[in-house]
Order: C-alpha cells, then structure tokens, then sequence
C-alpha cells in the first residue's frame, strides 16, 4: 500500500524524461529537415557565384573561392535583359492591379450585397478553380486571337475578370468581408452612403491585409505562370525573364553556373516579396485554408 | 419629431426598402459583374466550345480556323488508334498525381505536427519550409537537376550516395526514378499546405487530447480520434487542390526534357495538349477532345472526394451537437 503510489510516481517520473526525451529528438529531425529544406536554396545561391571550373569540381565546391557577378553579366548577355525585365514587369503590374481591384469587387458582392441567384453565380465563379485549364485553352486562344489579343494582353486580361485561378482570392476576400459586422455598413447606410462609398470608405480600409496578401500571391502566380506564357508569348520581343531563363537553359549550354545565376534573377524578385510580406503570407494562406 | 417619424408613417418604409433592395441587386450585380462576365466568357464558354470543337477536325488556312464536322472520329482515335499518345499520357498523369497528392499530404501532415509545438526558432523553420514554394517552378527544377545529375555533370546527390559506397541512382535518365525526381521537387514546394496544415492545428482541442492521455492512450490514439476529425475538412479541401495541380503538371516536364524524355514517361497531359494544340498542325480538335475526357475525370475524381467530405460533414455537426448539450 505505501509502495505503490511511490512506485507510480517514479513511472511517471521516468515517462515524462522519455517524452522530454522524444520532444528533444522530434525537434532535432524537424531543425534536420529544414536543413534539408534551405538546402537546395543555397546551392543555387552557390551555383550563381562559383568559376566554370569550380561548377563541376570533384569535390563539390561549398564556399566559392572569388565570388563575383561574373556569371551574372555574361548570364545576361544570353537574354535580351533589360526588354525581358520590362515585359515581366508591363505584365504583371497591371496583373496585380486587376487582380485586387476585381477579387475585391466580387468578394464584397457575394459577402455584403443581397442580389437574386447570388448562391449561384458564387458556386459557379468558384468552381472554375476546379477545372483543368486545358479544357478551355484553345477556345481562349481563338477568342484572342480573333480579338487581336493573343499576346502580352491575354496574359492580363484574366486577373480583371477574376478568372485564371483568381476565383480562389475571391473566395479568401470574401470570407474576410464576411467577418465585418454587418452594422457598419447599416450605419453607413443610414447616413446615406451609397454601396461603392461603403465599399471603399469602409470595408477596403478593414481589409487592408487581406488585400496586401492577394497583391502579394498574384504577383507570385503571374511571375511563376509558365503554361499560358509559352503559348501566348511566340515572338522573342515579347519574351519574359522566365522565358529567356527557359531558353537558355534550353540550349543545355556547357556554362551552367550562368544558368543559375539566371535562375536567381528570376527567382530574387519572390524572395524579394517574400521576406516582406512572411508574416501576411502565413497569415493568408492560414485563412483560405480554414475556411475551405 | 423623433417619436412621429418611428411611428407614424408605416406603409412609407415598405417601399423605401423594396426601392432599397433592387439598388442594392443591381449595385451587387455591377460589383460581381467582372467575375460573372469572367465566368460566362472566359470559362464556360470557351467549355462548351472545345466540346463543341471536339466533333471536328480543325484546320488553319490563312489565320483563320476551318472546322469540318467528323463526328466521334477523334474519341475512337484517342481510345482505338494505337498511335494514339493519349493512354500512356493519362496514364502516367495519373499515377502521378495520386503518388503525388498522398505523398504530398502525409508528408505535410508529419512536418505539421512536428511544428506544432512551442519551441524557439519555429517560426524561422516554418518560413524555411515556406520559402522554396514561392520559387519559381523553372528555378526549382533547374536546381534539382543540378543537384541530381549525374555526378560526372556536378550533381551533388549521386557524388554524397558515390561517397557512402552506394551507387549512383540516374534520377533524370531512368524512366522509373524520374518519378523520385518529380516527386522530391513537389515536396520541397509544398509549404504553402504545411502553413495551413499548422494554422488547422491550432484548431485541435487541447482538453480532448489530455482526456485521452489521461485513459492512456497513445499518440497515434489522440491523433485518430481528436487531430484527425478536426482537421478533416481541411484536409480533403487540399486534397483537392493538390490533385488539381498535380493532373496540370507542365512546367517540370518541360524544362527536363522538351519530348516527355525518358520513353514518354513524363509526357503528361498538358504538355501533350500544349503539342497537339499549338505544336503539331490540325489536331485541335482532337486536343479538344482529349481535354474533354481529361475534364471528365477529373470531375470524377472531385465528386467522389467530394462525397467522401459530405460523409464527414455529418460527423462534424453530430460532434458540435453533442458539445452544446450539456
């Protein structure tokens, strides 16, 4: 009888050591795997400031001796540079701006506004998340064409008419405008406000954060779009940074190291926005996902 | 003054309200008309078109489209014709994508829970596990195919297996392994599922998992019968999404190889679409058809999700029914 309660406690005594052990050892792997993560990052990191020499050295070169921008200038010199940066940017500006001016528009629609067969319309801009792209490609690609827009224009136009994967940021808009109280808007309303002075006196100023997120993934998607960019963008004039990067690597050219110095232009703009905006990132995707 | 107005004038509000409420349709109608216009022209009815083209052969003379009605002639073609590419393509496209989402989810699903609890620097290791998904996908693959090369072209992996005395796996050149090949790729970039799996996870009652520590059940017990159920719902919407760009792969197929290398095997359905639409001359109508029947299974595949998450919408309201009662 005076044994056993001892004898417990010394068990449990001994299985909390063994889970503070586990914890310890669950922590070690999870610091592991993010090594393991950040790695891949810093080898093209690497890969952009070793020599031609030092690219292909057994054994594999961590530290580069003479880091320099060598690879980077006569990476450049490969793509027309300069036109490429400034059709990446001619294009995804206005991609954002439609993005965030239309994706707003429909969020506070199908949040805030009472108007007949909104559940429907609501399902149905939705659901075109969940269709293949390829299923609408070439009727697209006609509708441009015949338009005279096949090029640079049919990459933007999308992000003003929430299509092209932009339903998913009218559906995380919404559940933001969602979560304002509904008496703000009667008080507005009382005053004789009308539903655009509502909209843009009241409800974008609340969710501010919301939409600094979907300016933050839409450039990301429009920066990483690849598919509709091959197609659309057939003349060397229009070609984008990503492009040029394909095409060089394409060309399976001997000078690797230029290669990944491209890739890291292409790539340095994300990483740019990324470490801006880490904290609406997390806090975006955090929203979709439990909402959905 | 006060007083009259509330009282006095009942019939005046009533068609105050119903003058209200058309403002408010059409004001909701203008604010949603982008995404409705978008919907009506630039989804369903480029949908309805390409099923429309499917029925036909599709030429172009002189920039224009002629369209010669041939029937099911491109539906027999893609399932009867042995030179059809569509069956190995969809094929492989789909195995793919189910490796890829169950890969992509469990291991999303480990890191999550290996995140999910306090300890200095989690914040830094969940932005590492975020950081490599907003790369590019050209850049991440022409990373990973420095890093898996051959060694005798610099890849750094199969120099470290050589090293440990073990042989070296030609993970671009072998038809199997460019699997392993796609798959560590879409794992490095899943971080964006890894946040949410997290984010749901604070979520999860903490009382519940002591109630089953306290009957001494283990982890795999609390997370059967608390984490889980939480996170269901979650967990099927990714499912979702995951399966969505998995079927779509492109950008990885085409910056390894232009032609599906090794034997076809990553020659998956867009890029096979992209070839038999813009590529290859007079098979638009047949790449129509092949998107339609790529359409339809991946419906398939959503409604049957799809059911598998209504199942489960009954279990949580049963739960949060039972949490009112007492």
């Amino acid at each position: 009888m005076i044994t056993a309660p001892a004898l417990k406690y010394s068990s449990i005594k001994r299985a909390k050591s063994k889970s503070k052990a586990i914890r310890l050892a669950l922590i070690a792997l999870s610091c592991l795997l993010g090594i393991v993560f950040a790695f891949p990052l810093y080898w093209l990191l690497r890969g952009a400031f070793v020599s031609h020499t030092e690219i292909l050295a057994r054994p594999p070169v961590f530290f580069p001796k003479e880091p320099g921008i060598n690879n980077f200038r006569l990476g450049l010199e490969r793509i027309q540079f300069l036109r490429q940066l400034w059709n990446s940017v001619s294009i995804v500006v206005p991609y954002v701006i439609g993005t965030v001016l239309t994706t707003s528009f429909a969020g506070y629609a199908f949040a805030k506004l009472r108007f007949p067969l909104r559940g429907m319309w609501f399902v149905l801009v939705i659901s075109s998340m969940m269709l293949p792209s390829a299923v609408t490609l070439l009727p697209q690609f006609s509708l441009y064409t015949s338009l005279g827009l096949a090029g640079k224009p049919a990459l933007i136009i999308p992000a003003f008419f929430c299509a092209g994967g932009n339903a998913y940021f009218v559906f995380l808009l919404r559940q933001f405008f969602m979560t304002i109280p509904v008496e703000l808007s009667e008080a507005a309303k009382i005053d004789g406000a009308g539903h655009f002075r509502i909209y843009s006196r009241i409800m974008l100023p609340l969710i501010r954060p919301a939409m600094i997120v979907v300016a933050l993934f839409s450039f990301i998607n429009c920066w990483n779009e690849f598919f509709y960019t091959m197609i659309y963008l057939k003349t060397e004039a229009d070609y984008t940074l990503p492009m040029g990067l394909y095409i060089v690597n394409g060309m399976r050219i001997p000078n690797y190291e230029q290669v990944m110095a491209l890739a890291l232009v292409v790539t340095a703009p994300c990483l740019v926005f990324f470490l801006i905006g880490n904290k609406y990132f997390v806090e975006g995707i955090t929203l979709t996902g439990i909402k959905g | 003054m006060n007083p009259e107005s509330k009282t006095s004038p009942a019939p005046v509000p009533v068609p105050k309200q119903a003058k209200g409420a058309v403002k408010e349709a059409v004001a909701g109608y203008l604010f949603a008309a982008p995404a409705i216009i978008g919907f009506l022209v630039l989804t369903l009815y480029p949908m309805l078109a390409s099923f429309i083209y499917s029925f036909h052969k599709i030429t172009i003379m002189s920039g224009s489209q002629i369209m010669e009605w041939i029937g099911l002639d491109n539906y027999i073609y893609i399932f009867s014709n042995p030179s059809s590419e569509f069956k190995k393509s969809i094929t492989v496209t789909l195995v793919y994508a189910f490796v890829n989402v169950v890969l992509v989810i469990v291991f999303c699903l480990i890191i999550a829970l290996l995140l999910n609890r306090r300890f200095i620097g989690r914040n830094m290791l969940r932005a590492v596990f975020f950081l490599p998904s907003v790369v590019p996908m050209l850049a991440t693959t022409i990373v990973w195919q420095m890093l898996l090369q051959n060694q005798a072209k610099g890849g750094l992996v199969n120099w470290i297996l050589l090293q440990l005395g073990i042989a070296p796996i030609e993970f671009l050149t072998d038809p199997i392994q460019i699997f392993s090949t796609l798959f560590i790729m879409s794992l490095w970039t899943c971080g964006g599922t890894i946040v949410v799996f997290i984010a749901t996870l604070q979520d999860v009652p903490g009382e519940l998992l002591e109630a089953i520590e306290m009957d001494g059940g283990n982890a795999w017990h609390k997370f059967l019968k608390v984490t889980y159920p939480t996170i269901k719902p979650v967990l099927f919407f990714q499912l979702i999404m995951c399966m969505m760009t998995s079927i779509q792969i492109y950008t990885q197929s085409v910056v390894l190889s232009r032609n599906g290398a090794p034997d076809r095997m990553t020659y998956f359905i867009n890029v096979m679409i992209y070839d038999h639409s813009f590529v290859q001359v007079g098979m638009r109508g047949l790449a129509s058809a092949e998107a339609w029947i790529v359409f339809l299974i991946t419906l398939a595949i959503t409604i049957v999700l799809f059911y598998f998450q209504g199942a489960l919408k009954r279990d949580d309201s049963m739960g949060k029914r039972r949490k009112v009662r007492p």
